[in-house]
């Protein structure tokens, strides 16, 4: 509980809505406007897209690895299995019910909610709380454009993400034993959730998520361990108190809430020094924030974060 | 005999080799693998996509499962007659041989051969540390394992208990959560140690 506390110090309302963010979208509408790119390949549904400008100088893992080794724990605990098992999720229709502390609540269909808001793609390094990390090139829509869209409140300080609950689908949701408590949740403080680095993500290589990849919509926090950024999202609740998340609930000692990447705060089992990029047989360092320290350090000013890991 | 158990402890190398070299597979293997449908020959017919985990964890597994298979001499002669005791020390040598190829990788990719770097992981992570205790315990069973050296240091082999608690334990801390597999997998180790301590 003490450690909770620690993150109700978040950002006055003011600043909940940042001109940036704002001014920032109506920049990328009118490049999306000008610059929509088609994928080539139909099967998975193809995405109309801004494609990012500059790649950061990073090289994407490939297509085939992004969508084979996933952490996908409603279907399996091991990374092989989820792609075999996931090829019948029924993504459509689906809808996202946004509530809790918001201004107006909605419940979004995910085709009505890409025809409000252009989607852009953001390549994005991607780092687990394994050790392994890879480069994936997501097509998404920002978690503020869509925050804004609902409208917040003063009281809306967290937010909550929820995955699907269908043990029908996901065959691990019907065990009982030896997996995580489901349904998955995972959560943002409110400055987080509007930082422009945050991503609700439809697609990659410019196409739809494929269902092991976290379909039809998936949050992304690239600063932030893996876990956090959540799979099949059904709901998003915005709350005045701190979110419920999966792992951080289950084991608190080995899972920080903020889990942002930091390689001189090891996991208790190992460290997160270093990472293997997928499909590379040599290590290579972990950065502070994944590499996102500029866009990030900010928040975290005057905290703790060997404390609040 | 020897020759099966020399080319049984060579199966996780062999297939290490197979998936490694993917890309080279002549025609007449890439066709067989073809011929094995499904989820088998997805994965034989694709390089591991984290090489260093799928190294480090074949190998860690193989020394657990040829321990096991060490352990199980015993108790197959007491309780079934037959009598393996010849080829135990082979077993166990095989189990040192993969678990030092991972404590290897360890020393050598993640630290890097940095035995600073080794000593603060074992002293700051219990996990590592199980590990590293089964590790020596090992190392010092393969080096008395000689037939001269084993009659003098016959008492210290009982140390394998303490390894192979050391080893469950290791093993389990290595997942994130603890599956059906994994608590079979110990239920296991702990049963061939029960049924060397019942019977004697
Ligand atoms: C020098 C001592 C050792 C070190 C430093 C060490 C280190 C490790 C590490 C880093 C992992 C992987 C954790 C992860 O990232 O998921 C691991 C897993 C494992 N280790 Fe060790 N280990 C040691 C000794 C041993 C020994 C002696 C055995 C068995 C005879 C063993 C068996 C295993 C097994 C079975 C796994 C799990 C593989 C899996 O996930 O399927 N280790 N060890």
């Amino acid at each position: 509980m003490l450690i909770r506390h620690n993150y109700t110090k978040t950002i006055p309302s003011n600043e909940i809505t940042p001109e940036s963010v704002y001014k920032e979208r109506r920049e990328l509408m009118k490049l999306a406007a000008s610059a929509v790119a088609l994928a080539a390949t139909p099967l998975f549904g193809a995405l109309n897209y801004e494609r990012e400008k500059t790649s950061r100088g990073l090289k994407p893992t490939s297509f085939d690895q992004i969508t084979t080794y996933n952490n996908f724990y409603e279907y399996s605990t091991d990374k092989e299995s989820p792609a075999r098992l996931a090829k019948n999720l029924k993504t459509r229709p689906w809808t996202m019910s946004i509530g809790g502390e918001v201004q107006k609540k909605v419940t979004l269909d995910i085709d009505q909610l890409l025809k409000l808001i252009p989607a852009q793609e953001r390549i994005y390094r991607f780092r687990c709380v394994e050790g392994w990390s890879m480069v994936v090139p997501w097509v998404g829509i920002p978690l503020a454009s869509v925050l804004k869209h609902v409208g917040l409140t003063s009281k809306s300080k967290f937010v909550e993400f929820q995955t699907l609950f269908d043990p029908k689908q996901f065959p691990a949701q019907r065990e009982s034993f030896g997996s995580i408590s489901f349904p998955y949740r995972e959560g943002l403080r409110i400055d987080e959730a509007m930082n422009p680095l945050t991503l609700l993500a439809v697609g990659l290589y410019g196409k739809e998520l494929l269902p092991q990849n976290g379909a039809p919509i998936r949050l992304v926090v690239p600063w932030k361990y893996g876990f956090k950024s959540i799979k099949s999202i059904v709901s998003i609740t915005l709350r005045e108190t701190p979110s419920h998340t999966t792992w951080n609930d289950m084991a608190p000692k080995e899972y920080g809430f903020f889990a942002n990447v930091n390689p001189t705060v090891d996991h208790p089992r190992w460290s997160q020094a270093r990472e293997r990029p997928l499909g590379s047989f040599f290590k290579q360092d972990t950065l502070m924030f994944n590499g996102y320290e500029k866009e990030v350090a900010h928040m975290y000013k005057g905290v703790n974060l060997r404390k609040f890991f | 005999m020897r020759v099966l158990i020399w080319l049984g402890a060579l199966l996780p190398l062999l297939y290490a080799a197979l998936r490694f070299s993917v890309e080279f597979h002549p025609q007449w293997l890439y066709d067989g693998l073809v011929y094995l449908e499904g989820y088998v020959h997805l994965v034989l017919t694709r390089t591991p996509t984290d090489p260093l985990k799928f190294l480090s964890d074949l190998v860690g597994n193989s020394a657990l499962w040829l321990l096991a298979l060490t352990l199980l001499v015993t108790p197959l002669r007491s309780y079934i007659g037959i009598n393996l005791l010849k080829y135990r020390r082979l077993l166990g040598l095989f189990a040192f041989f993969y678990a030092l190829i991972h404590a290897l990788m360890f020393i050598g990719i993640d630290q890097q051969f940095d035995l600073f770097g080794v000593q603060h992981e074992v002293m700051t992570k219990p996990f590592i540390a199980f590990g590293m205790g089964a590790f020596l315990i090992l190392f010092l069973m393969a080096l008395t394992s000689s037939k001269k050296l084993f009659a003098k240091f016959r008492s210290w082999h009982k140390l394998v208990y303490i390894a192979v608690v050391l080893i469950a334990i290791h093993y389990l801390m290595s997942h994130k959560t603890i599956t059906l597999t994994n608590v079979t997998v110990v239920g296991t180790l702990f049963l061939l140690l029960a049924l060397r301590l019942v019977k004697r």
